[in-house]
């Protein structure tokens, strides 16, 4: 049959999409690890200054005042440490947050994950599918491409716009 | 060989377990330089700072296991800390990161030591 | 959702080729029909990556199935400028291209006659091999297709796809012992292959119930078609069609018990005793109605099962229990 695509774009409407569904934690997850690790930098990078500032103060004072003794220098204010430590847990948290989802590595679990969840199990951190991501990889074995009969399929196909259709 | 036959029986899937290790392995040596940040902010010198930076990858493996592998490892009957659903070596789970980041960690260490100290 | 275009469309169904062919003019549009080989030219365009080819494959294949012949005509274009007349997989498209073109049975032997011409320049060619056997097949000539896939098959031997491809048609013709044998090859190809170990559970099955099988036989392979079974759920957590085709199996065989429980046991393949079998079936029954639940009720984690093969799931547990009811009465 010729239909022409035209035709073909006016009867369908768009499918239903499960995967908008699906994505929306992913998107949020992301945003939150973003976030997360985008504060820890800015108090990372405070931190940071803040000890330039200390120190270059201090080595000014040695050179004035001869009186004080070098271990001041060293110490850092209890301030600036906690920021320090509490900065590099936040982009911790925010870095281990922004990692892949794990696959199993069991086949009988990894497979039955193919199963039960389709695509929807191997999205990314992105919420996009993953790109080596094949579904069963033994589909091929079952549907044979190089073997396909592309008139069948056109009369199958021809059928189905003839009787049911995309309602 | 048994192992080879129960191998056999209940095969591993190879591209899961190079996921898997790809992404505990970049993880590791990205908090690794963030370590060396930190420890190089705190002005820590000699074995204090390895301390620091072994006590936290041990920290970064432990939020990893329960953000990531305990939500579904503990449903699926395995026992706590346990991360065989995932990962082959349980060794090498809860120490690789060590090693992986080492490197990473005494540079950003000592050139921020160096920073703000000058 | 849109299905991906990264993947072979051939087992979609209509709606959903309908919608990737939708997408043809979009597609077009978007991506470069050409990319360029100088280095130069990459500096300012974006690098050429294997999925653009692929997505115009399969588009090319939605395409010709939807009857779009204009965008497949363009996708083949494009694949052609890239990769040349020579290229094997292209021939192969090209091919394809004129099969789908073609009216009546002349048309056809046309094709069929350049393949032919094509294979004596070099009859290496293996997508082109293909396409001549699964054009034999869709012009009704079996036998040719079947000697040409042995052909094929002496030639390469670790071609699983032909195997497959043989075991199918072997099973269209009822040459069941045949069948087997062409799917047991594909399954020391792919060891790990779940669905091809249920697909093998099902041909077995269908050779026990056909009417020629009795006695030592059918008992051969209702007892192979056991294990099959229980293989491919031992390879895949909850899988539908492992556990519905173990459902089948065992319901049948305990129904037959008393009749079967006599015969010998010389086969290397004995079938596990009752208690076993009520086991089995007891499990799948458990595994059947879990997975009908959680995927009627869309539970997360639970919608990647196909709708209609939960329907047919759903009607065996049915008819099952209904038949236990009224044993009970």
């Amino acid at each position: 049959m010729t239909s022409p695509p035209v035709q073909l774009q006016a009867i369908t409407p768009s499918l239903p999409t499960r995967r908008d569904k699906a994505v929306a934690p992913f998107r949020i997850m992301t945003w939150i690890s973003k976030t997360i690790t985008l504060l820890g930098a800015v108090l990372l990078g405070h931190a940071c200054y803040s000890a330039q500032e200390h120190s270059a103060l201090q080595s000014f004072k040695a050179a004035t005042t001869t009186l004080t003794s070098t271990s001041a220098v060293a110490s850092l204010p209890i301030d600036i440490a906690i920021e320090t430590v509490v900065a590099t847990l936040v982009i911790l948290l925010g870095l281990v947050l922004g990692t892949r989802p794990l696959r199993p590595i069991q086949w009988n679990v990894w497979a039955g994950k193919i199963e039960r969840e389709g695509e929807e199990g191997f999205l990314d951190s992105e919420g996009e599918m993953n790109r080596d991501f094949v579904g069963n990889p033994f589909s091929f074995l079952e549907t044979r491409p190089g073997f396909v009969d592309i008139r069948k399929q056109r009369k199958e196909f021809a059928g189905w716009i003839k009787n049911s259709g995309p309602q | 060989m048994s192992s080879e036959r129960e191998l056999q029986i209940s095969p591993i899937v190879q591209e899961a377990v190079m996921n898997n290790s790809k992404t505990l392995y970049n993880l590791q040596s990205l908090t690794a330089s963030l370590f060396g940040v930190g420890a190089g902010i705190l002005g820590l010198e000699s074995y204090s700072g390895f301390l620091f930076y072994v006590v936290c990858s041990l920290l970064t493996t432990m939020l990893f296991y329960v953000l990531r592998v305990a939500p579904t490892s503990l449903p699926s009957g395995k026992a706590a800390f346990d991360a065989s659903r995932y990962f082959r070596s349980q060794f090498e789970f809860w120490t690789g990161g060590l090693m992986n980041g080492l490197a990473g960690f005494i540079l950003t260490w000592t050139l921020f030591y160096g920073l703000v100290r000058a | 959702m849109a299905p991906s275009l990264l993947h072979p469309p051939s087992q979609l169904s209509p709606a959903a080729a309908l919608q990737l062919s939708q997408q043809a003019p979009a597609v077009l549009q978007n991506s470069p029909s050409t990319v360029s080989k100088s280095p130069f030219s990459a500096l300012f365009s974006a690098s050429e990556t294997p999925e653009l080819w692929i997505k115009y494959e399969n588009l090319l294949l939605s395409c010709l199935r939807t009857g779009d012949e204009l965008a497949a005509k363009q996708c083949l274009e494009r694949l052609v400028a890239r990769f040349g007349d020579g290229n094997e997989r292209i021939m192969a498209f090209k091919g394809l291209v004129k099969e789908a073109d073609a009216q009546h049975n002349g048309e056809l032997e046309t094709v069929l006659k350049e393949y032919e011409q094509i294979l004596r320049d070099n009859d290496t060619n293996i997508p082109i091999t293909k396409r001549r056997i699964a054009l034999l097949r869709s012009m009704g000539r079996v036998p040719d297709a079947v000697s040409a896939l042995v052909q094929l098959l002496d030639f390469s031997p670790t071609d699983a796809e032909a195997w497959s491809e043989l075991a199918d048609l072997y099973l269209s013709q009822g040459m069941y012992p045949q069948a087997i044998y062409a799917m047991e090859e594909v399954l020391i190809l792919a060891p790990n292959a779940w669905s091809v170990h249920a697909r093998l559970g099902e041909i077995l099955l269908m050779a026990a119930t056909a009417p020629g099988a009795a006695g030592a036989s059918y008992q051969k392979y209702m007892a192979e078609a056991l294990k099959r079974f229980s293989r491919s759920i031992e390879l895949c957590d909850d899988y539908l069609r492992g556990y519905y085709g173990l459902k089948l199996v065992t319901t049948k065989l305990l129904k037959e018990s008393a009749k079967l429980a006599k015969q010998a046991e010389e086969d290397g393949l004995v079938l596990p005793d009752t208690n076993t079998i009520e086991r089995l079936n007891e499990l799948a029954t458990a595994k059947l109605s879990e997975i009908i639940r959680h995927s009627t009720a869309q539970d997360r984690g639970w919608r990647g099962y196909d709708q209609g093969e939960v329907a047919v799931a759903r009607e065996l547990l049915s008819e099952d229990s209904s038949a236990a009811s009224r044993i009970e009465r």
